[in-house]
């Protein structure tokens, strides 16, 4: 994506087939140029789900879709309805499943399009809106819905116009529908930022103007309050194709001077597979899947300095499986559950307690909804609970039951507290019904806990957080805010108000806590009487706890 | 003459309704190493459980009665001139039925007929309650077949044992295995399901796990008696039974574990029985 052709637009002709690819791959770019602004963009000052990742590696899929036509022919419907498939398998992230719902809605307004113009994109823009909408079982305002919403009503009275004018007229009608986004959704407002997707969308829009105008277009990106220092990158983040899903999973940071992020990007692809390398001359993020991570790292080393490393043997993983699962897969079961893990220790309690099939990924890795299918194919039952455990991976979960074509119930936990419950009363014994009965009730009978450091400076549900500050969210808002990680999961259980005979599990994080997690167990027997303590090695990545009340 | 009910020690069946309704009850055997117990004869259960608990025994062993002793029982009854309604545990847990069934080829002439339950403990006690009650107000032998029957096919047993060590050694784990194991503690609420122990759900803590029991017995009432399977004196088993009380007309049935179930089950455990008219 890195190199757009630089085709000036010398007419103001309709596009052809192969022009539409090459304006979707300019979209494409801007949104990668951007990539980390968007990330910023969360909430919530903890390693979230990344839209930015999320987005540019939907929108990557759709450009590498298996299904366009050969490179210079296809009309403009074909192109697009190979883009939307793409898409559709490559999302991940809600934002993921969002934008292609959007290109499946654009498909069908292009379906008859041999060319596109400017009233093409009109039609376009007004049926990708539609399908957002449609996509979202209840959808919010103040989101990338909006802001697409926006650009359709921005153009829906044009007619007559060339795509410049109509693609203009679009990216300010979003742009404007970005900026109100913190008035419509008291969240953002809260945190000083605007929505990421809407962001994300804005910045593909701006990308296709570009490209029909031959001028660049700039794109101004709000930061949220607290700011977002430019060198530091806060979180790692992770991304799984089907392809290689053995060996290491590798990422880390370089921070250096005058870094050549397209000569590292170029390095690091003739070293591993599915390669994500992203940053500016300061600071460069790299995310890899390679047989041996150590030439990646001494590669960091030799441009700068190396920070937040974060390894995973895939293949220990997939050996772990197989071991525990037989071999068994050719017998196709009646009912399976195929749940999403972001450490290996989580991994192992899902497994022990009877998960078919585990997909690696959780707060900084939303793994695509081809990957899910994939791992509902593997599971080989007549019925298959998906347990997404992060409530941004709900939506690419419901994107592969669609693709599915067994039966697929997608049982929403957002959490890894609420997903164990939720498996342990799965019963293979009861019919498909009385399981996703019995597993919904078992997710609204648990609290979920997670202690965190903050990425950055913000107050939010009117607590001040510093950046660096250990945080504890209880039920997804914000509980406490101390020096450590012990602290702040004490004054967490504190707002919690444990009864007599509450247990709660510690999940530790990737890392060293073992003595801290044990300390941390003393301390809440001795404060609550009649409170039972269970400290489990989760592995998860960037929380230092994972916690379950019940 | 008159049709009487016999019955195995795992249906845990309380003393007083056992007698008040001519049940008669054949004793499985409990061994602490060398050393056989008749159940509820030559060992109570509270002697049982203290022994089980005191850590100074190796895990005991179960034992199905001998045919001799089904013959003994069969022949004093049917001496009596009396036809036998047998009301047998599964017969995938226990071989007690192949005793009972040997006993019946070595009396011919005897009009016996054997009920495979597929269950144990109070839940077959209550199938053998109402067998007897059956019998009691006069129905023909094959009413009261067809009454044991059909109570095997309409009670349902649910229970908690405190860990599951017990059921795994004592080889009745049955399609629960699976559950043994694994990081996490875990509470199991099994289930007796085709004459075996099948894992029903499972629950983090034991609070959690009696409310389940009472979520399972209230959501298909009301029901034609209602039972419940202790061990000991605890609060949730007394508030258990508090709660199962409004399920039925009918007084709750409460079974204090037996020596041969506990066995099993170990301390501790606590279930609920429930039939259905």
């Amino acid at each position: 994506m890195a190199d757009i052709p630089p085709i000036q637009l010398t007419d103001q002709s309709p596009l052809t087939g192969d022009q539409y690819r090459q304006m979707f791959a300019a979209g494409t770019h801007y949104v990668e140029q951007h990539v980390e602004e968007i990330n910023a963009l969360n909430v919530f000052p903890v390693p979230d789900g990344d839209t930015g990742i999320n987005m540019l590696l939907t929108l990557r899929a759709a450009n590498e879709s298996k299904e366009l036509p050969p490179v210079g022919s296809g009309t403009v419907a074909e192109v697009s309805t190979g883009l939307s498939r793409g898409a559709l398998l490559g999302a991940r992230g809600n934002s993921g499943v969002i934008f292609s719902q959007f290109m499946k809605g654009i498909a069908e307004g292009l379906a008859s399009a041999e060319t596109c113009d400017g009233a093409d994109i009109v039609a376009a823009l007004t049926c990708a809106a539609a399908a957002g909408y449609q996509a979202v079982g209840t959808p919010v305002e103040g989101t990338m819905l909006t802001v697409m919403r926006g650009a359709a009503e921005g153009v829906a009275s044009m007619t007559g116009c060339t795509t410049a004018d109509v693609l203009t007229a679009a990216l300010s009608a979003a742009s404007a529908a970005l900026v109100y986004t913190p008035e419509q959704l008291p969240i953002l407002k809260e945190a000083g930022v605007v929505d990421a997707g809407g962001q994300g969308v804005v910045a593909f829009l701006a990308g296709a103007l570009a490209f029909v105008t031959g001028v660049d277009v700039p794109l101004e990106i709000m930061t949220p309050l607290g700011g977002v220092a430019g060198g530091n990158v806060s979180h790692a983040f992770l991304e799984h194709t089907e392809e290689d899903m053995y060996g290491f999973c590798t990422q880390f940071v370089v921070i250096g001077e005058g870094l050549d992020v397209d000569a590292v990007r170029e390095q690091v692809g003739a070293m591993a597979g599915s390669t994500v390398v992203i940053g500016d001359d300061r600071t460069v993020r790299v995310h890899a899947h390679a047989e041996n991570p150590g030439p990646l790292l001494s590669l960091g080393v030799s441009l700068g300095s190396v920070d937040q490393i974060n390894i995973q043997n895939m293949d220990l993983q997939h050996q772990q499986f197989m071991a525990l699962h037989g071999y068994t897969q050719d017998e196709q079961t009646a009912l399976a559950v195929v749940v999403v893990s972001p450490g290996d220790g989580l991994t192992r309690v899902f497994h022990d307690q009877g998960a078919a099939q585990v997909v690696g990924g959780g707060q900084t890795m939303n793994p695509s909804a081809a990957e899910l299918l994939s791992a509902i194919q593997r599971a080989n039952a007549t019925h298959t609970f998906v347990l997404p455990n992060n409530p941004n991976i709900v939506l690419a979960a419901h994107q592969a039951a669609e693709l599915a074509d067994s039966d697929v119930t997608v049982i929403a936990s957002r959490n890894i507290p609420q997903g164990i419950a939720a498996l342990l009363a799965f019963n293979p014994d009861l019919n498909a019904e009385g399981n996703a009965d019995s597993m919904r009730s078992a997710i609204t009978d648990i609290r979920s806990g997670e202690v965190t450091t903050a990425v950055r400076s913000t107050t939010l549900d009117g607590m001040a957080v510093a950046e660096g500050q250990a945080i504890a969210l209880l039920d997804g808002s914000l509980a406490a805010a101390a020096a450590t990680a012990n602290e702040a999961l004490i004054a967490m259980l504190d707002v919690a108000e444990l009864e007599d005979g509450s247990l709660v599990t510690l999940y530790r994080g990737a890392g060293d806590f073992e003595e801290l997690a044990a300390e941390a167990a003393g301390a809440i027997t001795a404060r609550y009487a009649g409170v039972e303590v269970e400290v489990i090695d989760g592995g998860q990545p960037h929380y230092t706890y994972l916690v379950s009340i019940e | 003459m008159a049709v009487k009910i016999v019955t195995d020690s795992t249906s845990d069946l309380p003393e007083d309704i056992a007698e008040k309704l001519g049940v008669t009850v054949v004793p499985l055997s409990v061994f602490f190493g060398e050393q056989a117990y008749k159940d509820g004869v030559e060992i109570t259960r509270e002697q049982f459980f203290a022994r089980l608990t005191s850590g100074k025994e190796v895990h005991p062993r179960t034992s199905q009665p001998s045919v001799e002793d089904f013959v003994a029982v069969y022949k004093e009854l049917t001496g009596q001139g009396h036809e036998i309604v047998s009301v047998h545990v599964s017969d995938k847990m226990s071989g007690t039925m192949n005793s009972a069934r040997l006993a019946q080829a070595e009396l011919p002439d005897a009009k016996i007929t054997l009920v495979d339950t597929g269950l144990a403990a109070l839940a077959l006690g209550l199938v053998v309650k109402f067998t007897a009650e059956a019998a009691a107000a006069g129905k023909s032998f094959d009413e009261v077949v067809a009454a044991a029957k059909e109570a095997s096919g309409k009670t349902r047993c649910y229970f908690v044992p405190a860990t599951l060590e017990f059921l795994q050694k004592g080889g009745r784990i049955g399609k629960a295995g699976a559950i043994v194991g694994g990081l996490l503690s875990i509470k199991p609420i099994l289930a007796v399901i085709d004459g075996e122990v099948h894992s029903f759900t499972k629950v983090r803590t034991a609070s959690k796990a009696v409310a389940k029991l009472r979520e399972i017995a209230s959501e298909d009432g009301p029901y034609a008696e209602v039972g419940i399977i202790h061990e000991g004196q605890s609060e949730s088993a007394a508030a258990l039974l508090a709660h199962l009380e409004s399920l039925s007309d009918k007084p709750v049935v409460s079974g204090q574990i037996g020596a041969v179930v506990g066995v099993h089950t170990g301390p501790g455990a606590i279930g609920i029985v429930l039939r259905k008219a």
